[in-house]
Formats: C-alpha cells, structure tokens, sequence
C-alpha cells in the first residue's frame, strides 16, 4: 500500500482518529482508504505531479444528516474535506483534490431528482444526479424539456457543473443564470436555504431566484464555503422548430469579422443561444487524430493544417449556433442570419440538411439542443497522451479582442511546442475564450514545458488585463491573484466567517483561512 | 408536478418506458426537428433506454466514446472482463476513471461481461 497521504498539519493520529469517526458515521463501506478504492479518485489530467492530488481517502454520503455529521468530524479533527458531485471537470480538474491528504466527500450517491415541475419548467436535484439521468428522466416521462449541458454532457452533472459556473450551448447555456435556490450545509452544521428556500412553507424556491436582503447563491459557487446539497435549475420548454446552422471561414484572422458579424444578433436575441466559434484543430479533433497528417512532435505545421483544412473539410473557424422557436420565427431569424453573413462578405452557411448525418456538426446539433454525446472528447486523442487543461481567459465580445487573444495564445503555446486548440462561447456580451492546453502526460518534458506555459500564460494574459473565469486544481492560486488583494481579502474574511477551522477544500479559488 | 425519488445510480430508473414514438417530421426548410412531447427517442441508434444498469452503462457512457471514434473499439476483441474493470477503475490515457459510486461493483461485473462479448460494430471507426 502507499504511504498514507496526509492534509498538511494533520497528524497520522488526527487522521485515523477521523477516519475512525466517519467510519461509525457512515459505515466502514462508505469510507474508502485502500490504494485500489483511491485509485479513481486519484487519476488527473493536468501538468502537477499525481501526488500533489492524491486524497487521503473518500467518504460517500448519502443524505443531508450525513454530510452534518461529516463536517462534524472534520471540524473536531481539522481534517479538510473536498467535497465532488460527478467529478467530471476533465481540464479542469477531476474527483481529486486540490492538495494531498484532503477526504474526498463523494456526493454521488446523493443523486435523487427530488421535483420537476413541467409547468414553471423547474428542476430540483441533488449534487449526484447526471445529465444523463435527468434526459432519462425526461425522455422516458415524456416531458418537454430541454437541458442544458457542457461536453462532458453523459458523466458531469448539473449541480457540478453550475456551481463551477460552467457553460452550455442552448439558450439556457449561462448555467448560474437559470440556478435558483440552493440547500447547503455550512461548516457549521446549519442547514441553509437560498433564496425563498427560507420561508415557511414557500412555493416559490425555484421561481424566484433572489429572495430578500443579500443574494448569497454566488458565494457557494467557485468557493468554499459550504457543501451544497440540492440545486434548482430552470428547464427550456422545447420549441416547436429547431434550426442549427453552421458558418465556415476560411482564414484565421476571419475572427475579427466574425466576432462583429454576429454579436449584434447574439446581443439582440436573434441568435439565442451560446454559440461557439471553433478553430481548425478543435473541429478537426471530433473527426481525426492528427497522426493522419502529423505523426510528429511539437506545433502541428501549418502545411498539415493547410491539408486538414482542404482534404476534411473544416474551416479555419467554425461557428456553431442555432435557432429556436415557432417555425415562423426561425424562418424569420434565418433570413436575418443569412443576411448578416451575406453582407459581411464572408463565411459559408451550412444547414443541417447540407452537412447530413456528418461530424462535427452532429454533435454540435446535439450539444446546442441539450443531448447527449461525449464526441467533444476526440479533442483528446488529437495528440494523445492524456494531458488537458482548459485555459479559459474571458474577452470583450468584440472583433479586436478575440484576435488579440487568439495570437497571443498562439504565440506562447506555440513557443513550448504545443498547439493552440481553442474556440470561444459566445456569452451574452463576453466570450468564453476556451483553450484545451494538450499534452502527453506520459511524456515528462512535455509536461514540464505544459506546466510552464500554462502559468506563462496566466501570467501574460493577466499582465493585458486578461483574467481566467475558471481554471484546474493545479493553478487556483495563480488565478486568484490576478483578481487582486482587495478581492482576496473579502473572501478570505468570508472563509473565515463561515467555516473558522478552514475544513472545507482548502485552496478551492486561493481561498484559505 | 412530478416528484420522485432515484436513490441508486445510473440504472434503476425503472418507470415504464412511456415513450411516443411517432411525430419525427421535418419541414421542408429543416426547421421542424424533435423537441416536442412526441419526439422520437433516440439514442446512438437505439429507441430505447436500457433498463439494466448494465446495459445502461454500456450503453449511454462506454459506446459514447467507444462507438463514435473517440476512443478506441472495444467490442468484438474479447478483451478479458478482468482488464475491463481495470480500466474503467483506473482510467487510462484521458480515458476517465469510474468510481465504485459511479458505476457498483455488480453493475461492473455486467458491463465487462457486455463488452468481452459483444460482436465489433460493422464499420466501427478505426483508431
């Protein structure tokens, strides 16, 4: 068996004495320490050593009581805790924590879909619950609703996935903004219920998002501060017509254009829905390995991009969207789309009738209506290896920003030998600018030279003005400081308000007490 | 207003399987797809959603990946149910790793038995 990983601080004793405590709680089953029971908790994609990650053990609760009862003894023994609902953030990180010795508390078998209300079109669920079992649900009751999921759609869920402030590509794609209320279980013990969770005997807990006095739903995202144990959402009634559509451009600096062409419908609700815009290398992965034109190290050269781009039939952009509603209004969204393009003087429509049962588009079709697939994840074998870290800086949804950034992620992944795979996700005045950073994690240099480059690029987008809205477990602490002391100093204050003995992910955002 | 209660994952959904499996037409202009109470359910092919938890994981989570290119074939090569549960245990490559929370023990046990036996796909992509 390996040596024992241990919270920084905490003694082998402290430890035992805990794990003795949560195994009365729990029962011996629902408290997992061998190697081969930690083995799945354990497994990262990013550039930190395994060890960094690796967790002392896991613990599996099931209802509310239990998580009280976990914090608890966490409390007593200053014993952190890291709490995963599916553990399904790839990139961003997995089920591991983000120090060593951290307990995994494992909500997956909290997976009870407690209510859907066809009418308000409302969910409410537990942390454990997937997106595949709600479509499941949905499909196999015949309720009209659509969800709303990012790419890991079958394994992530939405409790996750919103609390991680993760995006979608429906309309519904901004997934904090179609949350309301939470249930979470503070350091404390108490039980707190967001919103017009609080009030006796109310209705209206996944109608209302706000509540009254300050809305505090925010701080449980991103954070540490609490574990939460159920989750509103806001479901999409699905519409009588659905149009996805698919614009080709053939050059790289195509963006500024694009990014101008289609933002005004983006912004005037033309185009509802959180559309993508990817590049050659992220649409070619759903089809191809590299190897096919570039079996060797480092950048891919552009001759084979060149060839990738004539021989598979992918463009150096390739946005992604879709119109949704009566068939009367999409056809009137349609011509304005069609115009817009026209006028720009670039880009190729495609329908989904012209690109037929082909990938990526199917997949694409599939994402922006809330189905179901994992095709996105060819991304990975594009140069295998099984390194991946999302660098996910955020942009002014504006032509010279885009292509600002684009060349800068360029520059700098292209100077460590690595790709620059990316597309941005149209949000309502922002973009998502999404890199997948790709490397052969088998490779040491090559991890080592991901590892530089991903801080070098935290630190050079930061040095513009340019900050991450999200990043793996390796780079918390980076990240963190580019949003500045003051920010760091309230949500420290935060921490320390609401769980004193810092028992919850320490590290979570560069949050500790 | 539904309420309801799945206490066990992923399998044991076990309501009926209500489906209406009529009203698939396309408009003309492609505008008509499914999203409505009559859509045709449809999954990688099938019209239906297991109601073994086994197949279900099959399925909606292994042929996901396994049935679409995004990593390798590994139907009709009688892989050895041992080694199954070891990747899916363990993860391999940026293949994910599956907790006992995720997927029990018995339900695995099934899963590995369904892919050591199941034929290759006809024209499965390739590697």
């Amino acid at each position: 068996m390996t040596d024992q990983a241990l919270p920084q601080g905490v003694t082998s004793a402290q430890f035992e004495s805990a794990l003795g405590q949560l195994r009365g709680l729990l029962g011996s089953d629902k408290v997992l320490t061998s190697d081969e029971q930690l083995a799945p908790y354990s497994k990262i994609m990013l550039s930190t050593p395994d060890e960094q990650h690796r967790p002392g053990a896991a613990v599996l609760a099931t209802t509310v009581e239990e998580v009280q009862g976990v914090l608890r003894i966490c409390n007593e023994f200053r014993t952190p805790v890291w709490p995963i609902s599916t553990g399904r953030n790839f990139g961003y990180g997995s089920a591991a924590p983000g120090t060593r010795g951290q307990i995994v508390l494992d909500l997956k078998h909290m997976n009870r879909i407690i209510e859907i209300d066809p009418v308000l079109c409302t969910a409410l669920v537990e942390p454990g619950v997937t997106y595949q079992q709600l479509w499941n649900y949905l499909k196999q009751n015949d309720i009209p609703l659509w969800l709303s999921c990012p790419a890991p759609s079958t394994i992530a869920g939405p409790v996750g996935n919103t609390l991680d402030r993760g995006v979608g590509y429906t309309p519904y794609g901004e997934h904090f903004m179609m949350q309301c209320g939470m249930e979470v279980v503070l350091a404390n013990g108490d039980v707190l219920r967001t919103g017009m969770g609080g009030v006796e005997n109310s209705n209206t807990w996944q109608a209302f998002k706000w509540g009254y006095g300050p809305y505090l739903d925010g701080i449980f995202t991103q954070s540490n501060y609490g574990v939460v144990t159920k989750m509103g959402l806001w479901l999409m009634p699905a519409p009588p017509a659905y149009k996805p559509f698919s614009i080709r451009y053939e050059s790289t600096d195509d963006i500024d254009l694009i990014v101008e062409t289609l933002r005004p419908l983006r912004i005037a609700g033309v185009i509802p829905n959180a559309f993508v815009i990817a590049n050659l290398m992220w649409e070619a992965s759903a089809v191809i390995p590299r190897s096919k034109y570039y079996d060797g190290d480092g950048v891919t050269p552009a001759s084979a991009l060149a060839q990738i781009q004539q021989n598979e039939g992918v463009g150096a952009w390739n946005v992604y969207a879709a119109l949704y509603g009566t068939p009367e209004q999409v056809e009137v969204n349609w011509n304005i789309v069609k115009s817009a393009v026209e006028a720009s003087g670039k880009g190729q429509l495609i329908t989904e009738e012209e690109a037929g049962d082909t990938e990526p588009f199917k997949y694409r079709a599939q994402l922006m209506r809330g189905d179901m697939t994992l095709q996105e994840f060819g991304l990975y074998r594009w140069r295998g290896g099984g390194g991946s870290m999302w660098f996910a800086p955020v942009s002014q949804a504006k032509g010279s920003e885009t292509k600002a950034q684009m060349e800068l992620a360029e520059t700098i992944l292209n100077e460590y030998g690595l790709d620059y795979v990316g597309e941005f996700v149209v949000g309502m005045r922002d973009m998502h600018h999404i890199v997948d950073v790709l490397f052969d994690r088998t490779n040491p240099e090559e991890t080592a030279a991901a590892h530089e480059c991903f801080g070098r690029l935290l630190t050079e987008f930061g040095n513009r003005g340019y900050a991450v809205y999200r990043v793996n477990t390796g780079f918390m602490e980076q990240a963190a400081q580019l949003y500045g002391q003051v920010k760091r100093n309230v949500d420290q204050t935060l921490k320390r308000a609401l769980d004193p003995n810092g028992i919850i992910a320490p590290g979570k955002s560069g949050i500790n007490i | 207003m539904t309420r309801l209660c799945t206490r066990h994952s992923p399998g044991v959904l076990a309501f009926g399987l209500a489906l209406a499996l009529s009203g698939c037409s396309g408009g003309s202009d492609g505008s008509e797809r499914e999203g409505t109470a009559t859509a045709r359910l449809t999954y990688l092919d099938k019209t239906s959603i297991p109601e073994d938890p086994a197949e279900m994981v099959f399925e909606q989570t292994c042929m996901s990946c396994h049935a679409t290119g995004v990593g390798p074939v590994i139907t009709g090569r009688n892989l050895p149910p041992e080694a199954v549960k070891l990747f899916v245990r363990n993860g391999i490559g940026a293949m994910p790793a599956f907790t006992e929370a995720m997927i029990d023990d018995e339900t695995l046990d099934g899963v590995a038995r369904l892919v050591a036996e199941s034929p290759a796909p006809p024209g499965a992509p390739a590697q």
